[in-house]
């Protein structure tokens, strides 16, 4: 290392500037390579997650889906995905919305849920949700997402543990969207996991956003899905 | 034979984070469980291995006053292969580990070993000290979540330990239980050093 002013002073900026390219061509290539699987783990990770909230044999048409509010960017914090899900015979038999909420103890939180019994509003089911994209504390914030990759039937009981059971199988019209501590929390409120109190305001406000969309524009919705199914 | 010292010296006597003190935000941050700890021991020490080899090479052409921006960009290139190639190739590892891995960035054991060390020893050498001070790191935090993840949710790697006989110590799973466990670790490490001294 000499130390010899003043060309050294030039040839240390010289050589940070060649490392700095040299390690930019690199990650340059290795993106090129990994971009492609990147995404399509992604559009199969999306797709199982839209998958699991709706109802078995109603399968999500990820190419059906609309953006709300119209024409707005997909990254954008305001903006919902809505996926149709047909059944067997092409008839909508589910609904799944991707909706995000900025209020996570970490920032960004990205859930998705999903809706059958389509025939009214009051009808209207909230059938499960799913978390798909968080950077919530692990062990504590995280615990949103608990056992939601496994099957319902394994939950137990105690909401507290388990945030998934405050939005399963329930009818929209009657959830209150309050969430209130495990031990306060009534029968419609939402009970918040142990601990993540934040986290689990955040996930209950970005599933309301979804569940107000879908009950609001429940007709047109069912419209625009009709019209798509027939189309293809 | 002082090559392997190179290599055991980061277990214990100069263990990263129980004796060096270095890495205390990610050791604090993760080590609410065994499963995060051993995997963000891991990719650290990719990347320690990588960066060492990469800067012990590079010893003679990086200069003095311009180290530091050279190390960054080092690790931080590292840093960002491991991201991509786990999100393409081991998308579920990635997705459990991927809130870690650009905290690595900022590890300063990572910095500190390319400083104290890679930047003025032979290539060799650093390689078996990025691997010591990588599975010392990971050591550490996992002695450190084994403490919190027992005492805090009554599990070991996610398996029962205790059949619901005991009720889990939520506050070990909290940040101020991680500055407890680590403060009893640590003086007990030391407890040890110095018997090891008086004896020796």
């Amino acid at each position: 290392m000499s130390d010899k002013a003043p060309e050294s002073s030039v040839k240390a900026v010289v050589v940070v500037v060649i490392i700095a390219a040299i390690c930019a061509a690199g990650l340059a290539f290795v993106k090129q390579i990994t971009e492609e699987p990147i995404a399509e783990a992604r559009r199969q990770e999306t797709l199982a997650a839209l998958q699991r909230v709706v109802p078995a044999g109603c399968e999500i048409k990820l190419e059906g889906k609309l953006v709300r509010p119209e024409g707005a960017d997909e990254g954008a914090a305001e903006t919902k995905l809505i996926f149709p899900g047909y059944d067997a015979d092409g008839q909508l038999c589910g609904i799944a919305v991707r909706s995000r909420n900025d209020k996570g103890y970490s920032g960004k939180i990205l859930v998705v849920s999903g809706y059958s019994d389509l025939e009214s509003r009051e009808t209207l089911k909230l059938n499960r949700i799913y978390v798909t994209e968080h950077a919530e504390t692990p062990g504590l914030g995280s615990l949103i997402t608990n056992l939601q990759d496994e099957e319902p039937a394994t939950w137990g009981t105690d909401r507290s543990k388990v945030y998934g059971l405050n939005f399963l199988d329930r009818l929209v019209a009657t959830l209150s969207w309050k969430v209130a501590k495990s031990a306060a929390a009534g029968e419609n409120d939402v009970a918040a996991v142990t601990a993540a109190t934040i986290s689990s305001r955040a996930v209950a406000g970005a599933v309301q956003v979804a569940a107000s969309l879908v009950s609001e524009d429940l007709d047109g919705l069912k419209a625009a899905f009709a019209s798509t199914a027939r189309s293809e | 034979m002082s090559n392997i010292s190179e290599l055991t010296k980061g277990l214990w006597k100069e263990n990263p984070v129980l004796r060096l003190l270095l890495g205390m935000c990610p050791a604090l941050a993760v080590t609410t469980a065994v499963e995060y700890a051993v995997g963000m021991g891991l990719s650290a020490t990719f990347v320690l291995l990588s960066s060492n080899v990469v800067v012990a090479s590079l010893r003679n052409i990086i200069p003095a006053k311009t180290r530091l921006p050279c190390f960054i960009v080092i690790i931080a290139t590292f840093v960002t292969i491991v991201d991509l190639v786990l999100n393409g190739f081991a998308h579920d590892i990635h997705k459990s580990l991927g809130i870690f891995i650009p905290l690595i960035v900022v590890n300063c054991v990572i910095l500190g070993r390319a400083e104290a060390f890679a930047s003025k020893r032979p290539v060799f050498d650093s390689f078996l000290d990025g691997l010591g001070m990588g599975l010392g790191f990971t050591l550490a935090l996992v002695a450190l979540a084994s403490v919190r993840e027992i005492l805090g949710n009554g599990t070991w790697l996610g398996m029962s330990l205790t059949g619901g006989e005991f009720t889990p110590v939520l506050l070990f799973v909290l940040p101020p239980g991680a500055f407890i466990s680590l403060g009893f670790l640590l003086a007990g490490m030391n407890v040890i050093e110095k018997r090891r001294q008086a004896n020796g």
